[in-house]
């Protein structure tokens, strides 16, 4: 019987700083060669004496063979923790953990608010060299200093629609208005026939997915992530249930059809 | 088996067990560790606690670890859990199936015996006032036990064995005159007890009811209903910081605590009273029939019994089914 509560020993190979609060690790697992995830998957990584929390896989899946990278922002003890990590450190995760978003067969919206787009850059990545789908980005930031992933961003906004707002100061670096997100989704027009990925924090959610709904995208094509405090990571200790299922194990990503027979999400 | 021989049976397993069992101390019957038979309360009345610690410790280490070195722990030592009552006997069938991949639960499991007892099941069923499920003839097919023992009406009691290592048992305490009681899975063949489906619809879609409301106007989210709750199982992993090391211990936690929802940046999904009332419920009467088909809450009352402000379950169920048919 597998220990669920175990750890592996995974080893930092390069630390990129992403803002002045956010680091991405590039990590080495124990099992590395033959470690495989779906976008949208995360992993519980931790120090032992701090406990361990869920952060989603930033890196492209075709890498995974390779190395992982989590996008880190240092709010608690252990996330602080985690951002003195360099080179040649030593971390503990396990995982991956979750259901991943559903592949994709449709157009691609990604809209993103604050730390949203971290998981959501893994999709882009399996993604954004197809051509038989177009993609669309809608990101939301506070302001220019917390961007994340600002290499990647200028390469996709060339390639892709990407649509940039931010709440305060405007941007030297990218075409960005000013404003939230739900301004980008009232002044640009959707793809049609798309799925739309949603990530950011959950007061974003209502407004964003109430929008979406007027816009006639159908329920079963908005996927919302969904972050909750997190044990066991395999659906017993119940601390991240949603209705009757577990953000750890049927989750993070959840359909809205799934979510609006929820009293809780019916926005 | 008249009663000197079942003496004999359980003098020979309290000499190499720990055995918990049922016990009288002053006007309430307490599961706790005995030494004697006659510490044992034979009446089959409900204990204030369950058994649940004996499955599920309120804390145990899981592992330490100490730079690199990862060491698993597994402490258990060869217990028995003696004339549990058919409702502690649901919440254990419920924990069979919750923690059936977890290596600790398994662990523990493995060294403990799980006798179960009646003095009459379809009385077990009034007397308890059970709204949970309606008494079907098959019970104990349905339910996860070694060895059960049945007090018939004539004083005498007869045996059950209900797995390979409870007719082990029987035969080594010379006890040739049982019957073997195949599990026969969670759900009945006649399907799911309609009880069961009727609290859950009661429960489902119930957000809105004012119930909630004026339950959160009283409870005080003390958890000690979930404490004493049998089926309750939330748990934390936390992290103990010792001399030569880390332990990671679980423990029992409640939906009530503050922490329980919290996360980065001190955001909390269950902050409301009425939230955490509505999702402790929902678990039991949503949740894990969703999940097992099975039980959440076995009608103990103990949730009653302990609370302060007398938050009756039973009661709310009625409210709730019959505003959900209004
Ligand atoms: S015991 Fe009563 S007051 Fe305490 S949390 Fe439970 S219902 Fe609320
Ligand atoms: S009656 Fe209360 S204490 Fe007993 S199982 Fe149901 S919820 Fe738990």
């Amino acid at each position: 019987m597998k220990n669920n509560y175990a750890y592996e020993l995974a080893r930092v190979i390069k630390v990129v700083r992403e803002n002045p609060i956010t680091n991405t690790l590039h990590l080495k697992l124990a099992n590395q060669k033959r470690f495989q995830f779906l976008p949208g998957q995360f992993v519980q990584i931790g120090i032992p004496g701090f406990g361990e929390c869920p952060i989603a896989i930033s890196s492209a899946p075709q890498d995974a063979g390779k190395f992982i990278c989590l996008t880190i922002r240092g709010v608690g003890e252990l996330t602080k923790k985690l951002l003195t990590l360099k080179a040649g450190d030593i971390a503990f995760v396990h995982g991956p953990y979750g259901n991943g978003y559903p592949a994709v067969e449709k157009n691609l919206i990604l809209i993103a608010g604050g730390c949203g787009f971290i998981p959501l850059v893994s999709v882009y990545e399996n993604n954004k060299n197809r051509k038989d789908i177009k993609i669309q980005i809608l990101m939301g930031c506070r302001n220019e200093n917390l961007l994340l992933f600002r290499k990647k961003m200028q390469q996709a906004q060339m390639k892709h629609d990407l649509n940039l707002i931010l709440e305060e100061t405007l941007s030297k670096s990218f075409a960005a208005q000013k404003g939230l997100i739900t301004d980008l989704l009232k002044k640009n027009k959707l793809l049609a026939n798309a799925t739309v990925f949603v990530c950011g924090p959950p007061a974003m959610y209502p407004a964003v997915v109430k929008k979406l709904l007027e816009l006639k995208v159908a329920p079963a094509d908005i996927y919302l992530t969904l972050e909750k405090r997190m044990h066991c990571g395999v659906g017993i200790c119940q601390h991240c249930a949603v209705g009757t299922k577990y953000v750890c194990k049927d989750g993070p990503i959840f359909s809205y059809e799934y979510l609006r027979t929820l009293s809780e999400y019916q926005y | 088996m008249d009663l000197g021989e079942l003496q004999k049976f359980v003098e020979n397993l309290l000499s190499d067990n720990i055995v918990y069992a049922p016990m009288k101390k002053e006007a309430k019957v307490f599961v706790s560790p005995i030494n004697n038979f006659a510490e044992i309360d034979w009446t089959s009345e409900l204990p204030a606690n369950s058994f649940k610690s004996v499955f599920l410790p309120p804390e145990e280490i899981l592992w330490k670890n100490a730079g690199k070195k990862f060491k698993t722990a597994f402490a258990s030592k060869k217990t028995i859990a003696l004339a549990m009552n058919v409702l502690d006997l649901q919440a254990f069938t419920l924990f069979e199936h919750v923690f059936e991949k977890d290596i600790y639960y398994q662990r523990r499991r493995q060294n403990t015996f799980v006798v179960g007892f009646t003095a009459g099941l379809p009385d077990d069923f009034r007397k308890y006032k059970i709204f949970h499920a309606d008494y079907e003839e098959n019970v104990l097919e349905h339910l996860i036990f070694d060895i059960f023992i049945e007090k018939q009406k004539n004083g005498n009691f007869i045996f059950f064995s209900g797995s390979e290592k409870g007719q082990k048992l029987l035969e080594e305490n010379n006890v040739k005159d049982y019957e073997h009681i195949e599990f026969a899975g969670l759900v009945p063949e006649s399907g799911m007890n309609p009880r069961l489906i009727a609290n859950r619809k009661a429960v489902e879609l119930s957000f809105n009811d004012k119930l909630w409301d004026e339950l959160a106007e009283i409870c005080l989210a003390c958890g000690k209903c979930s404490v004493v709750c049998p089926t309750c199982f939330c748990f934390n992993l936390e992290d103990d910081p010792q001399l030569n090391g880390v332990e990671r211990k679980r423990q029992w936690t409640s939906c009530f605590y503050p922490e329980f929802s919290k996360i980065c940046g001190n955001k909390k999904e269950l902050a409301e009273v009425k939230k955490k009332l509505y999702f402790w419920y929902y678990h039991k009467f949503v949740r894990i029939p969703e999940e097992l088909s099975y039980y959440g809450c076995v009608s103990c009352m103990r949730c009653f019994n302990v609370c302060p402000v007398g938050i009756n379950i039973a009661a709310n169920l009625q409210r709730l089914a019959k505003n959900q048919q209004k």
